[in-house]
């Protein structure tokens, strides 16, 4: 039993310090004089080299796959970072939330300005990335509310890229692209630094990766046991062969990719992308040529999904997400031996990183959809479930060519981009639909019709979508200012090829995304207006507008009116249905009118990631029954507790709104209770489920496997429910670890199926 | 003996514990039988009931001013059972839906409305529509004409039944059926009468003849500890299920006390107060009494 007993030992490494970022000053590059007037892309690669040069290198006992993360752990006691931090502190791109804030509804203070870009916050971590920039760049980029360690989140490495020509090989890319520049135009030099950037990471990489090399041979010739000498000297030769030409074996794939993923990681990239698409060619040519038996690769598969693990700890939403089968570029089926293995070791090691995903198409093999369900209904909350049906046309539609559409992953949350050919500004820009509706409900008085109110809902709308995308463009402007991107520029295509770097549009497609939230809470505000006021006369508007002014106070009656007594999203009834497919339609069209600073294109998204807490929070009471502050619906579902007919009912109030205008994607979450999938029975059921919503056109369905009654009991005594597994925004994370607010989210999620 | 209209307290989409694949559970009101442990008290009676759920009350005394007979009141009880008639102006004007009516009438026309809706997932589950109640043959032309107008649409079709019903009722009524969940209690005819109010007799002969009639059956038993969860009681109908020819299945269904909510809403005191749910070793051993008849027994929970 030697893979169980490696396992065990790999388990345990875990429960170490297995992230050890370098403590102390933090580092910079300035230690020479001169350094300063060197180009801003020359110095943030130096950085990066500077940063592998310096982060600790440690093998730990079992590991065959090396490689320490050296992202920094949250002191003791700090809630997850990303969870709480970043998401309620108010990316308000419109002024409704002053209110909010004057009326002390607002736990943040809101700055008109451009404070709270989530994707910057977060990266005050990164203490372990050396200064690169200038004071002035610094002060510049400060104005913005960016710094030297901003990355717009939801990034992706070029994966594919990677492995097939390894550093060397993109190295050489580089070196040949360089030779075609004239470097006496301003163009030409501009063109040179960047690819001199490129090639500095790469050679850093290459360092790296001989710093383990170097550290396996001493480690080797120290080690009594037989055995494990042996796998050190393999991890030696691995790392020195990555160092030295592309990969040509599983081993070899996987570890470069490892190393290449620590490093993205400190760039705003997370993601692996098609990893069974990608990596599957090397297993297939190590089993063809008896190099390598299933068994010795699945440990080697094993040994990286610890590696992965290790990040749990450090940030439950690492965004360290792979997706699994679907089609070829060329319309194949696209499930291979490797998508199988993942789900095995995901279902065999019960982590909940590498965050898994599905792919589903009309040909997908009955085997593989059931080794999803079954591992679904295990409750460990992933694999999260894609439509190619509905996603590969949604892409078409959007000007990609079938065949990269075909191509397409999730981004390291829910976004829908094609893999290794996209810089997607997947999740800055923001519409928070509800504010929308409140700034019309201060002048509700004036509307004589409901289309009135639809009509200036639509204005507010629009309004929204210019605010975030030009906040966001500004964002976008001025990040090649402060922050190129070297190392993701040598994976992602084509950047090399156009000697662009990616913050600059080097990327082959190069669109930004509008994610507007509270689709379901808003058209369940219009649905209640259309009904109660303007067809039924049963609340007057000077009345409802008085009422939701006071958040309802001493008038409840009126609040369980608009609750109970209009339709709302999520029960397959057409009348509020069609308001929020009115909406999301208008919504589409306006977000396409927008351009970004790299030549792409807005798309809309309908995504509120954790928002749905902090969206909550700066925004007053609306018609839908809501008090001010209460949180709204996850992303494109409907709102907690409102979906009473069951799920498939969800399902098709959902696929109402035409999936084709939101080629970002939309996700319905959906809590099943455990007893609905139980036993064989339940996964066939299950897998019923998910082909009815592939017929049906919904995009993306993420499933929680919960009791309410468990919940509320892990709430309460944490200590018995540590593994409780739930399912947030797009990623699974442990239940006891999550803030009040959240566990208080899921658990008044409509449980189905009891 | 057509019917177009009936009366029902629930339509449950995407139920997944009444028969093959997702289905849609149709609840028709009214029960010959009163089982102790009925999870559904609220299905009991033909006539529509209100029902009070203190915990969501707001207390605005909207159901005061609306109850054209002066029962209902914001003090203990809230409801005046003897004045109410059931004309449930007080749930119209109960926007918070602490208080509700159980029971409305329904054409067919509305739940052939409703059944559409999930055809996808009958179609992709292998599911369709269960009637269930109550007793669906309390109201026979209505169950029969309902069952019929959802096999012309080709939905797979269920009927959930106590077996307490004339023969020719209930022979009439699983017509349309294409398959029959059939509920048996205990194999003792006067226990069974004080378990559920009535003998057991007709129900065992009913159960005989739907095993004749070729259709597919399925039988279900409630397992309710200290009640008729006897080794001789299970024995004995490990016999009588064994001498039947189509019982396709018996599913036990361990008894749980999620229904006592319901009673205190009603107004009515929950008989089994205290009770346990049976323990997974005695299913087994329960089924173990089943399975040596050669019977194929499904335990709900444990698979």
């Amino acid at each position: 039993m030697v893979v169980r007993s490696r396992n065990e030992q790999l388990r345990r490494n875990m429960d170490h310090e297995v992230h050890e970022p370098p403590r102390g000053e933090r580092p910079t590059i300035f230690t020479e004089p001169g350094v300063e007037d060197l180009p801003l892309p020359i110095r943030k690669a130096m950085a990066v080299r500077l940063m592998l040069e310096n982060v600790p290198v440690h093998i730990y006992p079992g590991e065959l796959i090396v490689g320490i993360g050296f992202m920094e752990r949250p002191p003791e006691g700090d809630k997850p970072r990303s969870i709480l931090a970043e998401d309620i502190s108010g990316e308000d791109y419109i002024t409704g939330a002053h209110k909010r804030v004057a009326t002390g509804l607002a736990k943040e203070p809101y700055d008109p300005v451009i404070r709270g870009q989530t994707a910057y916050m977060a990266n005050n971590r990164w203490s372990v990335f050396p200064h690169y920039a200038t004071p002035e760049e610094v002060e510049e980029a400060r104005r913005i509310s960016l710094s030297e360690n901003s990355n717009p989140g939801h990034l992706q490495g070029g994966n594919p890229r990677l492995v097939e020509h390894g550093w060397t090989g993109l190295r050489d890319k580089a070196e040949t692209r360089m030779k075609g520049i004239d470097p006496s135009t301003p163009r030409g030099t501009k063109q040179a630094t960047f690819l001199r950037s490129v090639i500095i990471v790469l050679d850093a990489l290459r360092d790296f990766a001989l710093r383990y090399s170097n550290l396996a041979t001493r480690e080797a010739e120290g080690e009594t046991d037989p055995g494990r000498k042996a796998e050190l000297l393999k991890i030696s030769e691995v790392c020195r062969n990555i160092a030295e030409r592309p990969p040509e074996t599983f081993h070899e794939a996987l570890q470069i990719h490892w190393l290449t993923h620590l490093a993205n990681h400190t760039q705003g990239a997370h993601q692996m992308g098609r990893f069974d698409q990608y990596i599957w060619t090397f297993l297939e040519g190590d089993l063809e040529a008896g190099r390598l038996t299933e068994e010795e690769a699945r440990e080697l598969l094993d040994c990286l999904w610890f590696k992965y693990a290790s990040f749990t700890d450090v940030d439950a939403d690492n965004l360290q997400n792979l997706i699994l089968g679907g089609q070829t570029p060329d319309g194949r089926d696209a499930t291979n031996p490797l998508s199988h293995m993942c789900l095995d070791s995901t279902d065999r090691l019960g982590l909940i990183d590498p965050k898994v995903s599905v792919r589903i198409h009309r040909g997908t093999p009955e085997g593989f959809l059931r080794k999803t369900c079954e591992i679904i209904a295990k409750g460990v909350c992933h694999p999260g479930v894609y439509n190619d049906e509905a996603i590969v046309p949604a892409l078409v539609e959007s000007g990609i060519p079938l065949e990269d559409a075909r191509d397409y992953t999730n981004d390291g949350c829910s976004e829908i981009l094609v893999q290794g050919k996209t810089n997607p500004w997947a999740y800055e820009a923001r519409v928070k639909l509800l504010t929308c509706l409140e700034r019309v409900m201060e002048r509700l008085e004036e509307y004589e019709a409901f289309e009135e109110v639809m009509a200036a809902l639509k204005e507010e709308v629009s309004l929204a979508v210019t605010m975030a995308t030009s906040t966001t463009n500004l964002i976008q402007a001025a990040t090649p200012l402060i922050s190129p991107n070297p190392l993701l520029s040598a994976t992602v295509g084509d950047c090399i090829e156009k000697a662009l770097d990616l913050t600059e549009g080097g990327a082959v497609y190069n669109s930004s995304a509008v994610c507007a939230t509270g689709v379901a809470d808003t058209a369940d505000g219009l649905a209640a207006l259309k009904k109660l006021v303007y067809e039924e006369g049963a609340v007057g508007r000077e009345e409802l507008a008085e009422a939701l002014r006071n958040d309802f106070e001493g008038r409840e009656r009126l609040r369980q009116m608009l609750l109970n007594r209009a339709p709302k999203f999520g029960n397959d009834d057409e009348y509020v249905d069609s308001i929020a497919a009115e909406l999301v339609e208008h919504l589409a069209a306006e977000v396409s009118k927008h351009g970004n600073p790299r030549g792409g294109r807005y798309i809309l998204g309908l995504f509120s990631y954790g928002m749905y807490i902090g969206h909550g929070i700066v925004t007053g009471a609306t018609p839908d029954g809501r008090k001010a502050g209460a949180f709204i619906s996850p992303n494109f579902s409907p709102a907690p507790g409102r979906d009473r007919k069951g799920p498939f009912a969800a399902l098709k109030s959902t696929t109402r709104v035409d999936q084709m205008l939101t080629p970002n994607g939309t996700s319905l979450d959906l809590t099943l209770h455990p007893s609905a999938v139980r036993g064989p029975q339940g996964v066939e059921k299950l897998m019923a489920f998910l082909r009815s919503f592939m017929e049906l056109g919904g995009m993306q369905v993420q499933f929680n496997i919960a009791d309410a009654a468990v919940l509320r009991e892990a709430q309460a005594e944490p200590e018995k429910h540590r593994n409780l597994t739930v399912r947030l925004w797009g990623f699974p994370a442990y239940f006891v670890r999550l803030p009040k607010e959240f566990q208080d989210h899921i658990i008044a999620r409509t449980n189905h199926g009891l | 003996m057509e019917a177009e209209k009936g009366t029902i307290f629930d339509v449950k989409h995407f139920a997944v514990h009444d028969g093959p694949g997702i289905r849609t559970t149709i609840f028709l009101k009214g029960c010959p039988l009163g089982c102790l442990w009925c999870h559904s008290p609220e299905s009991q009676s033909p006539l529509p009931e209100v029902a009070y759920y203190p915990n969501l009350c707001i207390g605005c005394g909207a159901c005061v001013e609306a109850c054209p007979n002066g029962a209902q009141t914001l003090g203990t009880p809230k409801i005046l059972r003897e004045l109410c008639t059931g004309v449930g102006r007080c749930a119209e004007e109960c926007y918070a839906e602490a208080t509700i009516m159980y029971g409305r009438e329904a054409s067919v026309g509305d739940i052939l409305e409703e059944a559409d809706k999930d055809r996808l997932l009958y179609e992709t589950s292998g599911g369709g529509v269960t009637l269930s109640g109550g007793e669906p043959t309390m109201q026979p032309g209505f169950a029969a004409t309902l069952l019929g107008a959802l096999k012309e649409r080709g939905y797979h079709t269920a009927l959930d039944t106590c077996g307490h019903a004339e023969w020719r009722v209930l022979e009439r009524v699983i017509a349309d059926a294409d398959l029959v969940l059939y509920d048996l209690k205990h194999m003792d005819s006067s226990t069974h009468r004080e378990l559920t109010g009535v003998t057991a007799e007709l129900i065992q002969s009913n159960l005989r003849r739907v095993a004749e009639s070729g259709k597919s059956l399925v039988v279900r038993v409630p397992v309710v500890p200290g009640h008729n969860d006897s080794h001789e009681n299970f024995a004995a109908m490990a016999g009588f299920l064994g001498g039947l020819k189509g019982v396709e299945a018996v599913e036990l269904l361990p008894y749980h006390d999620l229904g006592s909510p319901k009673y205190t809403a009603l107004g009515r005191e929950y008989p089994l107060e205290g009770l346990r749910s049976p323990e997974p070793g005695e299913l087994s051993e329960l089924a173990g009494l089943l399975e040596a008849e050669g019977l194929r027994v499904v335990v709900e929970g444990l698979e």
